[in-house]
């Protein structure tokens, strides 16, 4: 029965969200993966005037047996730079996705929702500790990064000079590009701290 | 009553649950449409009758918007299932809420799924809509006086419950210490001594002395003379002997230990024990009294086991202040020395 209204419930979904308007502007889409029901792919795009504008961000949709009487479980697949996104594993934090969750939303209003939140970060209810103190005490630091990151993973089309420079003269002594991209970024940009992670003592 | 009527109005049940705010009883709705139906002077004799007159005002909304109530009933779709009107037919359509717009109906049987999410088995919890905040009006069938009070019942007991255990466990705690006391009496004073002092003492002061005697031990425990002891023995000589040891010059650094809870039980728990055995074995024949016998026994343990505690305590701290951290070996030739033994 449960299984009948996920699968059900989701198949209308995805013909919402080819109907709906937002798609043709290419806002926000799904798709099923490997014809399955309980497995999506969603995309959004970074809202305009943000730190992520233009970049194309990739969310994995897991559908629980109980949907819609549980939330669906979504993570970014693209990493993002966010105080709300943890910057390790996707993982979002968003009430609606927990305990405020309601049968009558959907993919589509939850994914205009995670666009929102992109949007307008809520600090005082961090997923990621180290990006929400940054957010909080280095503003122009984090809009940098975030910059940087929608540029080097969804992406966007500018990207941050300085932040490339720095990049380069660590790959240049050896270690994995995206290595240096995180520990750089989780260290405040600070080249010294960075090596110290990547190559302790 | 006129036959035809009651099956066109059975075949149409979504038209009377439009009508009517859908938690009144269905059976009382029908009669009540059926009457409204039958002819307009029955409604006029009824007039003061106050069901009457909402199935008039009923009546009134139907005749004087009837397209506003058809387009609403034809593009519902329930917020659950987000079904549409003609995709799950058959299915009982529910307004429950202050909804309005395309969130505003929903299927009976999808309500009741969410509800029962939201309410996780208890089922006189409320629930309210998650868009609106509306309550949902729940109507339970009368189940009698005698499931009331089961329920209040069930429920006092559940809340009991954890104060019952923690208060059993306080109770065990306490009549542990009662029979460890009662039994420690009569270890050190003997069998049948101890028995005849217990049945001469008033109760109430042996329900306080008994369990008092293991927390006086533990608490005894935790004194850790032999540590002070051990740390200011150079203080405590000179003021002991004053004219064969000098005062000490300067106090010296001391590797504190600590001590772990269960340690500090186990050693109070097992010390009457251990004083009766030491006094039986050191003074077995020499001395009659049971009691005289463990406190001589308990005193040359307790004045033994500090005597090398002290000293192994003084020792330990000697190895402590000689400790030194060493450089590394060098290990450079090894290092070039490595690759080529490689090549060979």
């Amino acid at each position: 029965m449960a299984t009948n209204m996920a699968n059900t419930r989701i198949q209308r979904e995805l013909a919402e969200v080819a109907r709906a308007s937002d798609s043709e502007k290419g806002i926000v889409s799904l798709e099923a993966l490997d014809g399955r029901l309980d497995h999506l792919l969603g995309v959004i795009m970074g809202p305009p005037g943000s730190p992520y504008d233009g970049g194309t961000f990739k969310l994995d949709i897991h559908i629980p047996v109980e949907y819609p009487f549980k939330p669906p479980i979504i993570k970014f697949a693209t990493k993002v730079w966010h105080p709300n996104v943890s910057s390790a594993s996707g993982a979002i934090c968003l009430d609606i996705l927990k305990t405020n969750w309601a049968a009558a939303m959907t993919l589509r209003t939850v994914m205009i929702s995670i666009q929102a939140l992109l949007g307008s970060p809520v600090a005082d209810d961090p997923q990621d500790a180290i990006v929400a103190g940054q957010f909080k005490s280095q503003r122009s630091l984090f809009d940098q990064t975030a910059r940087y990151w929608a540029h080097i993973h969804a992406g966007a089309p500018t990207s941050v000079a300085v932040m490339d420079q720095k990049v380069a003269q660590m790959v240049q002594m050896g270690f994995r590009e995206s290595d240096v991209q995180d520990n750089l970024s989780w260290n405040g940009w600070d080249v010294e701290k960075a090596l110290e992670k990547l190559a302790p003592g | 009553m006129d036959p035809e009527m009651t099956t066109m109005i059975d075949a149409a049940p979504s038209t009377t649950s439009l009508v009517k705010p859908d938690h009144k009883d269905t059976s009382s709705l029908r009669d009540r449409l059926i009457g409204n139906a039958d002819l307009e002077e029955s409604l006029g004799a009824k007039e003061e009758n106050a069901e009457a007159e909402t199935s008039l005002a009923a009546r009134a909304t139907m005749t004087s918007y009837p397209s506003l109530v058809d387009t609403s009933v034809l593009d519902r779709q329930c917020w659950v299932c987000f079904a549409g009107e003609d995709e799950e037919p058959g299915q009982r359509w529910l307004r429950p809420c202050r909804c309005r717009g395309s969130t505003k109906w929903v299927h009976y049987l999808c309500l009741q799924q969410w509800i029962d999410s939201q309410q996780k088995g208890t089922v006189t919890m409320p629930v309210t809509c998650p868009q609106c905040g509306a309550l949902y009006l729940l109507k339970y069938g009368s189940v009698g006086a005698i499931h009331r009070i089961l329920d209040a019942l069930e429920r006092s007991i559940n809340k009991g419950c954890p104060y019952m255990a923690g208060i059993c466990l306080v109770g065990a705690t306490y009549w542990t210490a009662v029979s460890y006391g009662a039994l420690t009496v009569m270890q050190v004073v003997g069998h049948r001594e101890g028995l005849q002092m217990m049945e001469r003492s008033d109760p109430l002061v042996l329900l306080i002395a008994l369990p008092s005697i293991p927390a006086c031990l533990i608490w005894a425990k935790m004194a850790r003379w032999e540590d002070w002891a051990a740390r200011n023995w150079r203080w405590l000589l000179h003021s002991v002997c004053p004219w064969v040891f000098e005062q000490p010059a300067e106090d010296f650094l001391f590797a504190d230990q600590h001590t772990s809870p269960s340690r500090i039980l186990c050693g109070a728990l097992i010390f009457p024990t251990i004083a009766t055995l030491i006094g039986r074995f050191l003074l077995g024949r020499r001395v009659r009294s049971n009691l005289n016998r463990t406190i001589l026994g308990g005193l040359v343990f307790i004045g033994v086991k500090g005597i090398l505690r002290i000293y192994y305590k003084l020792k330990h701290n000697e190895q402590y202040q000689k400790r030194e951290i060493m450089d590394a070996p060098e290990t450079r030739n090894a290092d070039t020395q490595a690759p080529d033994d490689m090549f060979q």
